[in-house]
């Protein structure tokens, strides 16, 4: 269970990007999270995956409250959490069996079990055919589903992803919200940042939606319909 | 079909630290630091062990010059018979008169000198037990009671006066060496800063995937010290390169094994040995702290 409680973020600049955010996420739920440009979804994403250190409140993860003093006790939590970007976030000087396998090899993993895990997931993502290939070398989708099996290698127990679409056209979108869709599925809480109502209505979950930086939680059908409204 | 997947290699980093410009730069600056420390460290050794030999060949050695007119046969048997009873002396000897001619004519720039053509001392070497000051001042007076013609010159007024410049040049050359090595600490902790700084994403990224800080720490370790271990090999050749070099510059009459032996005489093979170790674990402490303190910084 991730649980944040009065969280509020602001930088250095003194502006509150998140305030008062307030949250619980059940173990296998998947919630899209909304918001205009600017109105602290990154942000968010960013407090979720233990990157952003939070102004103010508490904030629990699989029952671990988090503090930023104790690095170490941080490390086994970020074990638990997968992340795919908008941009893909792939280290160019490796290969797509690298890219994939560095969540891993980070947790000194033995090398055969590296090799047929990361061979099973590349096949899952249909890029097995792609193992010794340099990033550059793939499309946009190609490199978001190697962004995706590098995220989920290490079984994380929450799949977070920050606009994974927004550099794809909608049928490589789909074929992404379905392998999300099998992630779910299997029991991952997935948090996947959005802006796109065709999505939300294609595949209905609830919604955290981010405004002026508070946060409103919406159901499943109260989002689908915003969305046939064509606002988030 | 899946492609048979290649083996991890451990050499490749999961930071992208390879930068051909940035290394080379890096190593440019190792290899020079490690030149010169070398080259101050091989003259501080040179120093000290001419320093060292000029006291132990002339401490225990010591003088008496007489005027050839001043000097007769009554005056060598008091002389020689007060020696003999002096335990502070070992041995003397005068020197023949045609040994002290051919020691002269060379600083004289004449050649064929005969002893009638300059006036020249008469000189007895002496070989002295103890280099205490106190019983060497005492020979001195009991001498000078003797005959007030006797001159006794002990060779320690300038030996000390050598030695303190020689020493005062060793602890110049081991200044020098540190300031060299606090300059390389400082650029490098500049330089991996940057580094850091340049690979923030990656290392976030890395963060996110539970890697701690100690495994960011070795990939930076493994790259930066393969660069430090090239140009330490690199600086220890070009080292050897021109001290031999400047040996047969200004010695070229010798042989090579002679530039050899002498090469390894400036330098001892433990200095080749010492100042690298010491640049390495410089380098070492410098990564570590600097990588670490900038990763620290980081959520």
């Amino acid at each position: 269970m991730i649980e944040f409680q009065r969280v509020a973020l602001r930088y250095d600049d003194k502006s509150n990007v998140l305030k008062d955010i307030s949250f619980t996420l059940n173990p296998g739920s998947f919630h899209y999270l909304t918001g205009a440009s600017g109105a602290g979804k990154t942000s968010l994403i960013r407090l979720l995956s233990l990157m952003q250190k939070a102004s103010a409140g508490k904030i629990q993860m699989f029952g671990t409250p988090i503090n930023y003093d104790h690095r170490a006790e941080l490390v086994p939590v970020r074990r638990r959490i997968g992340l795919v970007y908008q941009d893909y976030r792939l280290l160019n000087h490796l290969t797509v069996y690298e890219n994939v396998a560095l969540p891993l090899k980070v947790k000194k993993t033995p090398r055969g079990q590296i090799k047929e895990h990361v061979g099973e997931l590349l096949n899952w993502v249909g890029l097995g055919d792609k193992i010794n290939t340099y990033p550059r070398y793939l499309s946009g989708g190609e490199q978001q589903r190697v962004s995706i099996a590098r995220a989920v290698i290490s079984q994380p127990h929450l799949l977070l992803a920050d606009e994974p679409t927004g550099n794809l056209d909608n049928a490589i979108s789909e074929k992404l919200l379905k392998l999300f869709e099998q992630l779910h599925r299997m029991g991952t809480t997935i948090v996947m940042a959005t802006h796109n109502p065709d999505i939300i209505m294609r595949f209905p979950h609830p919604q955290l939606h981010l405004e002026d930086g508070k946060l409103q939680t919406r159901t499943a059908r109260e989002a689908v319909e915003k969305g046939r409204g064509g606002t988030l | 079909m899946t492609a048979k997947p290649p083996l991890f290699s451990s050499r490749k980093s999961s930071l992208p630290l390879r930068n051909p410009q940035a290394d080379r730069s890096l190593m440019a600056m190792i290899l020079l630091m490690t030149f010169v420390i070398l080259m101050v460290g091989a003259s501080s050794v040179y120093f000290g062990r001419l320093a060292g030999g000029w006291e132990a060949k002339l401490s225990e050695i010591a003088t008496i010059e007489i005027d050839d007119s001043k000097f007769s046969l009554k005056l060598q048997k008091e002389l020689e018979s007060f020696l003999d009873e002096q335990e502070i002396v070992s041995s003397y000897e005068i020197v023949p008169p045609q040994e002290v001619m051919n020691a002269v004519s060379p600083w004289l720039d004449i050649e064929g000198l005969e002893k009638t053509d300059i006036p020249l001392p008469v000189i007895i070497n002496l070989s002295l037990q103890s280099t205490n000051t106190l019983e060497v001042e005492k020979l001195a007076f009991s001498l000078k009671a003797i005959s007030q013609d006797i001159n006794f010159q002990s060779h320690q007024n300038w030996l000390s006066d050598a030695l303190k410049w020689a020493n005062l040049i060793r602890l110049l050359s081991i200044a020098i060496a540190c300031a060299l090595l606090a300059v390389l600490v400082l650029a490098l902790s500049l330089l991996v800063r940057d580094r850091v700084v340049l690979n923030r994403d990656v290392i976030d990224l890395l963060h996110v995937m539970g890697a701690t800080d100690h495994y960011i720490l070795k990939e930076f370790l493994w790259h930066l010290l393969a660069v430090t271990l090239k140009a330490l090999i690199l600086g220890i050749v070009f080292y050897l390169a021109v001290s031999g070099l400047l040996y047969s510059f200004l010695m070229p009459d010798n042989d090579g094994t002679e530039m050899f032996s002498s090469m390894f005489s400036l330098s001892d093979p433990y200095i080749l040995l010492a100042i690298p170790l010491l640049v390495f674990t410089f380098v070492t402490i410098t990564v570590w702290r600097t990588v670490i303190k900038a990763v620290r910084a980081l959520p």
